[in-house]
């Protein structure tokens, strides 16, 4: 077992955090702050959670080219059946729909999502209610630390949570649950994992230089790339506007370590849930697990999801998407 | 009277330090005009005037710095006052660009400049030897060999300033100003002095050469009278020795002391020389007659060293061939603060003497019961000290940048922001003010791809002394720079003396406080002030000012010295480590408070492996109650007091 000294050398020197958050809020040393994981002060422990959680140090995703999304009990496309949660959210808003479920039912207590801090950096959120689930719906495209929201809110005890996260903080979560150093509460606060498909994401602090030389200061409520063909950068600002960049002057924002990421579709998730090409108003949705199934079977019950079989043409096109990102090579 | 330096009693010994017998040799060659800026180990001197000033119906005053305070003085020299001007070292750097001037145009009262040199860098950031400026302002120069010699040094300086109309320089170092001898007293000087300034004359430095060469009369008149003067003596055998050791400062007492030691007071003559620039000659040349072997011993530079060697070069027809030892021949080390040991093994190498110290055994044994006695311990900020709150802040903010930012450190307790106390966050320390003056550089260099935050700290008594002219260049050249004013609200390094944002003056009166705020204001530039103990909140505004990138903007961290603090009103709470919640040197913690923050007023306890209080000195300031990841420091408010 590694600690500090090791994720310095291997992760943050050479530039390869990706901000999931999962070793912050665990000690003092490590912050996440204005979107960056920040390592403050000299650790001198030659163990550490902060090395058993890591994501780009812990990653047994990927050997595997016969599964190129993972292993999966059945996948689907799902949409929200409540178009008021269609209308605020992205895509088929299956997420919010059933973060919403699970919360209502007592799956779970909390819910460890993602949104922006009064300063406009995104942060981890723990949502209780309808509004503060709300709150939280769309995609950021950054690395945003949620998970120092789950070690903070489980610091003393355990709280059964539903954490929405993206690949990376999926795998960081998993990790945890297997580590010998991680504290019970912890483990056993991980409930449901509600995994987002992913390609890569962005460096919040270049983004939002980038966005400030565009003379953009109200907050961004929403990113988006809408696809085909995904060249194009969407954010939508409070007053509702939307701009539109090329994606390639974002391109180059992109956190290099996702580049060694080989996960674009949270193989460690509970539900992994994404879109569906040519279909705005669905997402794919992938069931992994048995707690992934229950919650699908009672989601289904409560009619609170439409589901339908995903188009054969779609997964074939999702496989060939995450083989893609299994072959790409860091550059 | 406050003090007993200022009662009129002739010839009663006190036992005082050598810096309040300067003060008493001031006092009886009837000064009228004191002025000072303080610094190690010249305080005392000014305080101790300060002191007696209302008493003895003198004027006392901090000035805003060295220059300043000397050009006060000279006003009252002109008026036909005696004046007094005290500082350490590096202050002379600061007077150096006026006294060459002054030394042209002359004086009329008498003026003594006394400096204070800091062997060994003891309270310094560096061990400069400040006797030079006699030789570049071509002004005499006095060596007291002890706080006696200091006193009638003193008195005598005021004469011989008037007498030849030249400022008379006086250098004491720590040891003498430090040091406690039995000191008899003279009388006061009952002299009454009017000031007025003589309108039919000017003071100036012109014609140029004609007053550089007045200068050298001057100080052919100075050397005429050193050559009788009683600071200067001989002890030893009256003939046939094997060395000549020419000795000034407490070198003197040294080299006594190892005479006695290696009982060669037989052998050996000693020269004390008190009056070491111009050189006595005449005097100088008789006793170098007496030997073919001399040996130097002074502290830091060798100043009579080099200065006697380019006489004897002069008279070395008549007298011969000499060997010299001392500093050029490696004899003596040219740096560091000189002691008896160093003079021992120096003769013992000179005159071939077997020479053992005290065996190895008995001195590890001593080393090892010392060091039970005396755990080592590393420069550090007081507990509660708002400077290590400020500091973590600092850190915290650069980290988050991580732009690998840093800070241009300035002069005054914060300069421990170097070590561990401050985080090493302090990248670069030299003179008061330099940065400033040094981050106002940084912020023009992002042409050349400098793209590092910089933040320099500068104290509230540095800001004053000389951080607005750096300040106004930053801004005139609009360089990009984050400024924190560390405001404590005193002079705390060296002993808590007022300065013009106090809103007390040297001698107690209350008087008008500058605002640092205002004045940076009134520059033009934007001003927030922060408390350092609100750790959270004052590293987000630190932080938000470093992503403003354009031009120079300044936080003040306003909070009282917490000795100040401790002593005028005590601190809120009573703080206290809660056993349970401490989880110690386990994945988590790993000793935050007691590894990283390091206030002493936190104990790491070995056996349970849990924080605890200090609570002998633990000042109840509560910022650790803020840094312990577990809620396990605990404050409540203190209702014992």
């Amino acid at each position: 077992m590694k600690g500090i000294r090791a994720i310095l050398a291997e992760v943050f020197k050479p530039g390869l955090c990706v901000g999931c958050g999962g070793c912050v809020g665990l000690c003092p040393y490590i912050s996440f702050y204005d979107g960056k994981v920040i390592y403050t002060d000299e650790c001198t422990r030659d163990e550490g959670r902060c090395y058993e959680v890591c994501p780009r140090i812990q990653c047994s995703i990927g050997q595997v080219d016969e599964e190129p999304i993972g292993p999966y009990l059945a996948i689907l496309r799902s949409r929200a059946r409540n178009t008021e949660i269609r209308q605020t959210t992205q895509y088929g808003g299956t997420i919010t729909a059933l973060i919403l479920l699970a919360l209502k039912e007592g799956l779970i207590k909390k819910a460890v999502l993602t949104s922006d801090d009064s300063q406009g950096a995104p942060s981890g959120v723990i949502a209780q209610t309808e509004e503060e689930v709300m709150a939280c719906s769309g995609s950021r495209y950054v690395g945003a630390g949620s998970l120092e929201a789950f070690n903070r809110a489980v610091k003393e005890e355990t709280i059964p949570c539903g954490i929405v996260g993206l690949p990376c903080q999926a795998e960081s979560l998993r990790s945890m649950q297997a580590s010998p150093l991680s504290h019970p509460q912890h483990k056993d606060s991980v409930t449901i994992v509600l995994g987002l498909f992913c390609t890569w994401s962005l460096d919040y602090r270049s983004l939002n230089r980038f966005l400030k030389e565009k003379n953009l200061k109200t907050p961004i409520i929403k990113y988006d790339i809408p696809p085909p063909p995904a060249n194009v950068f969407q954010v939508t600002t409070r007053d509702k506007e939307t701009i539109e960049f090329p994606l390639d002057d974002i391109r180059s924002f992109v956190m290099p370590g996702c580049a060694f990421c080989r996960d674009m579709t949270a193989e460690k998730a509970d539900l992994s849930v994404g879109t569906v090409e040519g279909m705005e108003e669905w997402n794919t949705l992938i069931i992994r697990t048995k707690i992934g199934q229950e919650l699908l079977e009672l989601a289904d019950k409560k009619g609170v999801l439409e589901l339908e079989q995903l188009p054969r043409s779609n997964l074939e096109h999702l496989k060939e998407a995450s083989l893609a990102k299994r072959r790409r090579k860091p550059h | 009277m406050k003090n007993k330096i200022g009662l009129d009693r002739v010839g009663e010994t006190l036992l005082l330090m050598g810096n309040e017998a300067i003060a008493r040799g001031a006092l009886e060659a009837g000064v009228s005009f004191c002025s000072s800026y303080p610094g190690n180990p010249s305080s005392e001197i000014m305080e101790t005037l300060a002191s007696v000033a209302r008493d003895l119906n003198i004027y006392a005053e901090w000035s805003v710095n060295e220059k300043v305070a000397l050009e006060a003085a000279t006003a009252a020299s002109f008026a036909g006052l005696r004046a007094m001007v005290s500082m350490k070292q590096n202050g002379i750097n600061v007077v150096s660009d006026f006294l060459v001037n002054l030394s042209l145009s002359g004086i009329k009262g008498g003026i003594v400049l006394v400096t204070c040199d800091d062997p060994g860098g003891i309270s310094s950031t560096n061990e400069e030897d400040a006797r030079f400026i006699a030789q570049v302002a071509d002004i005499p120069l006095l060596e007291p060999a002890h706080p006696q010699d200091a006193l009638d040094m003193t008195r005598w300086a005021f004469d011989l300033s008037e007498t030849i109309g030249s400022v008379c320089v006086l250098r004491s170092i720590s040891r003498i100003s430090h040091t406690r001898g039995s000191v008899t007293l003279g009388s006061l000087s009952r002299k009454k002095r009017t000031a007025h300034f003589d309108t039919s004359i000017s003071l100036h430095a012109f014609p140029v050469t004609e007053k550089h060469k007045i200068l050298h009369q001057k100080l052919a008149k100075a050397r005429e009278l050193f050559e009788t003067s009683s600071f200067n003596s001989y002890e030893g055998p009256p003939d046939d020795i094997d060395l000549l050791i020419i000795a000034c400062g407490t070198g003197f007492l040294y080299a006594r002391e190892a005479l006695e030691l290696l009982d060669l007071t037989g052998r050996v003559g000693l020269l004390k020389i008190g009056t070491t620039w111009p050189l006595p000659e005449e005097w100088l040349e008789n006793h170098l007659s007496r030997c073919e072997r001399i040996l130097f011993v002074e502290d830091v530079d060798p100043f009579l060293e080099r200065n006697i060697k380019a006489f004897f070069a002069q008279i070395s027809p008549k007298l011969g061939v000499r060997t010299f030892y001392g500093k050029g021949s490696g004899h003596i080390p040219p740096f560091g603060e000189l002691n008896p040991d160093i003079l021992v093994y120096a003769l013992a190498r000179i005159l071939d003497i077997d020479y053992k110290p005290e065996d190895r055994d008995y001195v590890n044994k001593a080393e090892a019961l010392v060091s039970e006695l005396v755990p080592p311990r590393e420069f550090g900020f007081c507990p509660g000290c708002p400077h290590r709150a400020s500091f973590w802040s600092i850190k915290n903010a650069l980290k988050w940048d991580d732009r690998d930012g840093f800070v241009s450190g300035d002069i005054g307790c914060y300069t421990m922001g170097i070590w561990p106390t401050g985080f090493n966050q302090v990248k670069s320390v030299h003179a008061m003010g330099s940065g400033v003056g040094m981050a106002s550089g940084y912020g023009k260099l992002y042409t050349y791809g400098f793209n590092q935050p910089v933040i320099s700290v500068v104290g509230d008594s540095t800001f004053f002394h000389a951080g607005l002219p750096p300040l106004i260049n930053a801004i005139y050249n609009q360089a990009n720079f984050l400024l924190i004013i560390l405001d404590n609200g005193a002079t705390a390094m060296t002993g808590f003396q007022p300065h013009p944002g106090t809103g007390v003056n040297a001698i107690g009166d209350r008087v008008q406080s500058l605002d640092i705020a205002s004045i940076c204001r009134a520059l033009g530039v934007s001003v927030e002030v922060a408390d350092p103990y609100e750790i959270k909140d004052t590293a987000n505004t630190i932080y938000r000012l470093l992503q403003e990138r354009t031009g120079v903007r300044v936080l003040i961290m306003k909070r009282k010295c917490a000795l100040v603090q401790k002593r005028e009103e005590g601190f809120p709470y009573r703080v206290r480590v809660d056993e349970e919640r401490c989880v110690g040197d386990s994945c988590g913690c790993n000793r935050f408070c007691t590894r990283v923050f390091r206030c002493p007023g936190l104990i790491w306890d070995q056996e349970k492996k849990k924080t605890r209080i200090d609570e002998v000195i633990c000042v109840g300031c509560g910022v650790c109650t803020e840094i312990c990841p577990e809620g396990a420091i605990v404050r409540e408010k203190d209702n014992h007091e």
